[in-house]
């Protein structure tokens, strides 16, 4: 459970008709002042014209404003406000408990809740049931974010005495991405790596069967091949050992772009209201950065992660659970960086290591990072992390500016292809091969080529 | 982090229990109004008059037409002589104060929002604990002042003063009494 505590006071100046102390300002509301000023003028028509049932008309309101007026909050205490969250339970949705101690007098109390920049839900609820509210928040993005706003306001018996909105509560959290730990792992040309789980070219111990090989000094004596020795030598100090491949890790560096987020709704491309545009690049990028460190930590490698966007946000390559808790920490906190757009130097990577770059292609940047690795000799993996669209709600001219930007962007990855920087769409689009076959397409020239 | 339909829109869900929709007050108090404007003017200039009040109290709370309808509805009173006999008295002073529970309710309550049941209980537990001893009170009030068909009342004036009177002795000891003493231990 996290717990998030926040103060709810009202902080506005005085009002007419208002009691303003420490804390909390409470307004007479005008139905109040309208029902004593149609009660008094029943009365004194009443009595003017001798009309006693005119008078009767009026008895009702005078008594429901003099209760309201004996029933009127004199505490100044701001509400004391807790929220404590649930655990993400099935991804989509968040559980909440708000807990509103109101000050006394009051009886209802109208919230406003809100996640995002989502249009506010609007309740009206009892004071008590305030003390304990539970609920459910739609979770539609990963990464740093704002979960739950509060705004409430007070009212006491019968409306009469209201308070102005008191200051919002804020729940703010990190939401994990969900990821699946890749199985299938393209690997970099060359493994450098002195032990892993991966076939090395060197000979060693630990791997598979490489080849038969004169014996040489360092050579172990049960390495002998004693068919292989009598059928081939030719004299009498001819010996044959049968060697083994050395095992070795891979260095991956996983690159994300955080410039920028755009969603699978076209039509929010230009607003870009995270409760409307769907799901957006940077939820798969993170998806997709966690579900590649996952499965290379799982076979035994060692990965860094960098942000192109943020020298700050970078984790060095390393192994282990704990190590991949960091990464997974640190993809989690990715979020939309506005940070320099250009890079006179691409940031330095391990020799040998096998760099992914998770970006939409939208701009030049990332792939200019790509090309330039890949010419200093990298295996370069570009995953395109590019919704797939959606075109509710679009003009025609939304239409076609997508049109153009998608042939723009179109003319990057062609062009990244050609200089040999691998293509990885995340997305699971219809009409294009599935993730999982392009990764074991992936995986089969990295090995060949060793 | 599924992909949603199109139309769906991400929107909080509070565990609320029982409730009703925010526009509920204002539906009730277009129903009450409704019915009393019939009852009291069922055809001609006045109806047209309380039913474009009751719109616009509806349509704009703040601006307090609710409360001039009130003032509408009980002015029709004065067309009619006052009698114990006369359920349209009776159901106007329970609907004047209903229209005015039902207009406050409606000045707090957002119209998009969603109302706990439990939230405006406590108002209606207030209206009948008020409209049941003062539709006694009008009962009785009526029929002992009210001149009944020979244009005589059962109890006069002066017979009220004095019986308002003990009524007021009554009230300065059950409440006033016991507020002074209250102070006078205070201080």
């Amino acid at each position: 459970m996290t717990s998030n505590r926040a103060d709810a006071a009202g902080g506005a100046g005085a009002s007419p008709g208002s009691t303003v102390e420490d804390g909390i300002t409470w307004v007479l509301a005008p139905s109040f002042t309208a029902a004593v000023a149609v009660g008094v003028l029943f009365a004194a028509a009443g009595l003017l014209l001798a009309r006693v049932d005119l008078v009767l008309l009026a008895l009702p309101l005078i008594i429901a404003v003099a209760w309201a007026w004996d029933r009127q909050p004199r505490e100044a205490r701001p509400s004391d406000g807790t929220v404590d969250l649930d655990s993400l339970a099935n991804g989509a949705e968040l559980g909440f408990v708000l807990a509103l101690t109101p000050p006394d007098g009051a009886e209802s109390i109208s919230m406003r809740l809100a996640t995002l920049d989502a249009s506010p839900q609007e309740i009206v609820v009892s004071a008590e049931a305030a003390r304990e509210l539970r609920g459910r928040i739609p979770v539609l993005h990963s990464g740093p974010q704002q979960v739950l706003r509060v705004e409430h306001r007070l009212f006491s018996a019968d409306a009469a005495w209201r308070s102005l909105p008191q200051d919002p509560l804020k729940v703010n959290r990190v939401i994990p991405p969900p990821y699946t730990a890749v199985s299938t792992l393209p690997l970099p040309r060359r493994l450098l790596g002195l032990t892993g789980t991966h076939d090395s070219s060197r000979p060693g111990d630990g791997g598979d069967f490489r080849d038969v090989h004169p014996f040489t000094t360092g050579d172990r004596l049960r390495r002998i091949d004693w068919k292989t020795t009598a059928r081939r030598g030719r004299f009498v100090g001819d010996l044959y050992v049968r060697r083994t491949a050395a095992t070795a890790d891979a260095t991956v560096l996983i690159v994300l772009d955080s410039h920028g987020d755009v969603g699978e709704q076209v039509s929010e491309w230009s607003r870009n209201r995270a409760a409307e545009k769907g799901v957006s690049s940077l939820d798969l990028a993170r998806e997709a950065a966690s579900s590649l460190a996952a499965g290379y930590i799982r076979a035994g490698d060692r990965v860094g992660f960098q942000d192109l966007a943020s020298q700050r946000r970078m984790v060095a390559h390393g192994g282990g659970s704990r190590h991949l808790r960091r990464l997974l920490r640190a993809v989690e906190l990715v979020e939309p960086s506005d940070g320099p757009g250009h890079r006179q130097r691409p940031p330095i990577v391990p020799p040998g290591a096998l760099i992914y770059v998770l970006c939409t292609f939208l701009d030049e940047e990332a792939g200019r990072m790509a090309a330039l690795w890949r010419e200093s000799g990298h295996r370069v993996i570009a995953v395109d992390v590019l919704p797939a669209p959606r075109f509710a709600r679009t003009t025609r001219g939304e239409r076609l500016a997508y049109r153009i930007i998608i042939m723009e962007r179109s003319d990057r990855i062609h062009s990244l292809e050609a200089q040999g920087v691998e293509i990885l769409r995340w997305p699971d689009d219809e009409g294009s091969e599935l993730r999982e076959t392009r990764l074991r397409i992936l995986s089969r020239p990295a090995r060949s080529a060793r | 982090m599924s992909r949603p339909p199109d139309a769906v829109r991400p929107r909080i869900v509070p565990e609320l229990g029982a409730r009703i929709p925010g526009y509920g007050t204002r539906v009730a108090f277009v129903a009450v109004a409704a019915l009393l404007c019939f009852d009291r003017a069922p055809n001609g200039f006045w109806l047209v008059v309380g039913l474009a009040l009751t719109a616009l109290a509806v349509a704009a709370p703040r601006q307090l037409y609710a409360w001039a309808l009130l003032l509408l509805l009980g002015a029709s009173q004065l067309s009619r002589d006052p009698s114990a006999h006369d359920w349209h008295f009776f159901a106007l002073l329970a609907g004047l104060h209903l229209l005015h529970v039902l207009a406050a309710l409606t000045l707090a309550h957002p119209w998009r929002s969603w109302v706990q049941l439990a939230a405006i209980r406590p108002p209606l537990h207030r209206y009948l604990a008020v409209q049941v001893p003062v539709q006694i009170v009008a009962l009785f009030t009526l029929a002992l002042l009210a001149p009944g068909p020979d244009g005589s009342a059962h109890l006069t004036v002066p017979a009220v003063g004095i019986a308002g009177a003990a009524a007021l002795v009554l009230i300065t000891l059950r409440l006033i009494v016991p507020m002074l003493r209250e102070k006078a231990r205070a201080a």
